[in-house]
């Protein structure tokens, strides 16, 4: 299990966490979702005990394995032994160690390359010779840093699919991403950062119970609509030029058509349609509030 | 002892990864170490006969202390620089990043200091089997050559562990490719300077001991004082090292990021 106590961190006078604190419970999965410069690699850099903490405290497992953003390869190895050497430096034999990195090379499509120069492979394969460099450990926790990033769709899948089985194993994973469609498939819970503070999570997390995978009807209008059309708004964006109004819609299709006759009855109307809330959605709706 | 496999297997990495770039380079150097002696096996008398020609007291040129200290001068300067690219060329690629959520910055630089240690010892060895291959035929006792220049072997490794620490703390210290070329100058002048000081160090104790000097003086005159000045050089490098860790840890990401100054 992970702990974070009121955690702090400056650069330089510039506060790039302030006063975090939240825990990861054993075999789970947490998504930390954030835009950019939020605070998100730093928070993994602390947790990982690569940079120091202005304050607070971080009670973390013995065996911590971390993915950073930016990947770090040695391009002039090949698969086989870059793996073999990490294994071995998380205390297995060389035996263990060999057979582990060629069985993670073979589910990841990449067996045929394992005496290639990493440097020779192609930019999603370095992702993914990068992830299995995490994978290959027994750590009992994971920190990943976009580890989604530069991958296809099926690699994606992949991936995801690994994430699951080492939650299954019985220990934690710290994922961030801007894709929050990958995270909302695997993670079991979500810390949003927002200038390196947590957000309140108790008003997203009630959005996303709420509204979370629920349909919802799209509408754009010139002006706002007429309120006896109103059912339930879950959000009003106001543009330039147009309106955007998201109505809670049924999942029972006879239902939302009838909701949508009723409005076009009373209001002219630019565009519809229907789809379903997802994860970037319900952040989207807590910041319009 | 915690940290030593990790120490060892980091040090494997490095000298896998030294052979691999200078692979052509190695292999010219055991050939030619072969060549001589088969050289010299061949020849037999008629290359000792050419060696007392040039020189009458060839023996005691080929294991005097300037010879001895110009070697250990010669595997500082060449090692240091292979050295601090490996450092730096972690720091850049990010590499580092991944390696200290599970491994300490320290381990990570003993076993670098250890792959060129290695290299050292393997490179000093071949060398003095060339010159005892070239004198033992004709001695009549080499033990009291072998006991100095045992002696002398210890001190050099320890001062080159030494010199090989300090440039893995400039290595972990430096942001930007000019501060590198400044403090490889700097370190370089240190031990250039120190090869040239030991008339001067000899007249004071403490400069004996320093560990700077005292390889050089070890190779001039193997003493009491040499001990102590081993156990200074291990405990300096034990120093060095642990500061170098937190220095590696704190700069870590400021290799090629610091502002240049916009000029007026």
């Amino acid at each position: 299990m992970l702990r974070v106590d009121h955690i702090s961190k400056k650069f330089a006078e510039k506060a790039v966490l302030d006063d975090v604190s939240f825990c990861v419970a054993e075999a789970s999965v947490v998504g930390v979702v954030g835009g950019n410069g939020q605070g998100k690699t730093t928070l993994f850099r602390l947790i990982s005990g690569i940079y120091e903490l202005n304050s607070g405290n971080v009670m973390r497992p013995s065996k911590v394995v971390y993915l950073p953003e930016e990947r770090g390869l040695d391009m002039e190895e090949t698969p086989c032994f870059f793996l073999t050497y990490i294994g071995r430096l998380h205390g297995m034999t060389k035996n263990s160690a060999q057979k582990r990195a060629l069985a993670l090379l073979d589910d990841f499509g990449l067996s045929d390359y394992a005496d290639y120069r990493i440097g020779n492979l192609s930019k999603g394969m370095q992702q993914k010779v990068q992830f299995l460099s995490v994978l290959v450990s027994d750590a009992s926790l994971f920190l990943l840093d976009e580890p989604f990033s530069g991958i296809d769709e099926t690699n994606k899948e992949l991936l995801k699919s690994e994430i699951t089985k080492i939650r299954e194993k019985g220990a934690s994973v710290m994922v961030s991403s801007h894709d929050m469609d990958a995270l909302e498939d695997i993670c079991d819970d979500f810390l949003f950062l927002e200038n390196g503070k947590i957000v309140s999570d108790g008003e997203l997390h009630g959005l996303m119970q709420r509204y979370l995978h629920r349909n919802v009807l799209v509408l754009e209008t010139a002006k706002d609509l007429h309120p006896s059309a109103q059912t339930e708004v879950v959000m009003t964006c106001r543009y330039p030029d147009k309106v955007e109004t998201w109505l809670k819609a049924s999942d029972d299709a006879s239902e939302t058509n009838k909701l949508l006759s009723d409005i076009l009855s009373e209001n002219d109307l630019m565009s519809f349609s229907v789809r379903r809330i997802s994860l970037g959605d319900c952040v989207k709706i807590s910041k319009n509030r | 002892m915690m940290g030593c496999r990790e120490i060892r297997l980091v040090a494997g990495y490095e000298l896998r990864r030294i052979f691999r770039q200078h692979f052509f380079l190695i292999m010219m150097l055991l050939l030619s170490v072969c060549s001589i002696v088969s050289l010299l096996g061949l020849t037999k008398n008629a290359a000792w006969e050419c060696a007392l020609r040039l020189h009458s007291d060839f023996p005691q040129l080929l294991f005097s202390s300037s010879v001895f200290s110009m070697f250990f001068l010669f595997f500082v300067l060449n090692y240091s620089v292979s050295l601090f690219r490996s450092v730096n060329a972690e720091r850049e690629s990010r590499l580092s990043e991944f390696y200290l959520s599970f491994l300490s910055p320290e381990v990570l630089l003993y076993g670098k200091v250890l792959a060129y240690s290695v290299l050292c010892v393997v490179h000093l060895l071949l060398m003095e089997i060339v010159a005892f291959a070239v004198v033992a035929p004709h001695c009549e006792s080499v033990l009291p050559l072998v006991l100095l220049q045992l002696g002398r072997f210890s001190m050099l490794v320890a001062g080159f562990c030494f010199y090989m620490s300090l440039f893995a703390l400039a290595a972990s210290w430096a942001e930007r490719h000019a501060e590198m070329q400044g403090v490889m100058l700097f370190l370089t002048a240190l031990c250039v300077l120190s090869y040239f000081a030991p008339d001067f160090v000899s007249q004071n104790r403490f400069l004996m001991i320093m560990p700077f000097t005292a390889p050089f003086m070890a190779a001039d005159n193997l003493s009491l004082i040499s001990l102590l000045s081993f156990a200074v050089i291990l405990c300096s490098i034990y120093g060095v090292m642990k500061y170098a860790g937190v220095v590696y840890k704190k700069r870590l990401f400021y290799y090629g990021k610091n502002k240049i100054e916009k000029r007026g």
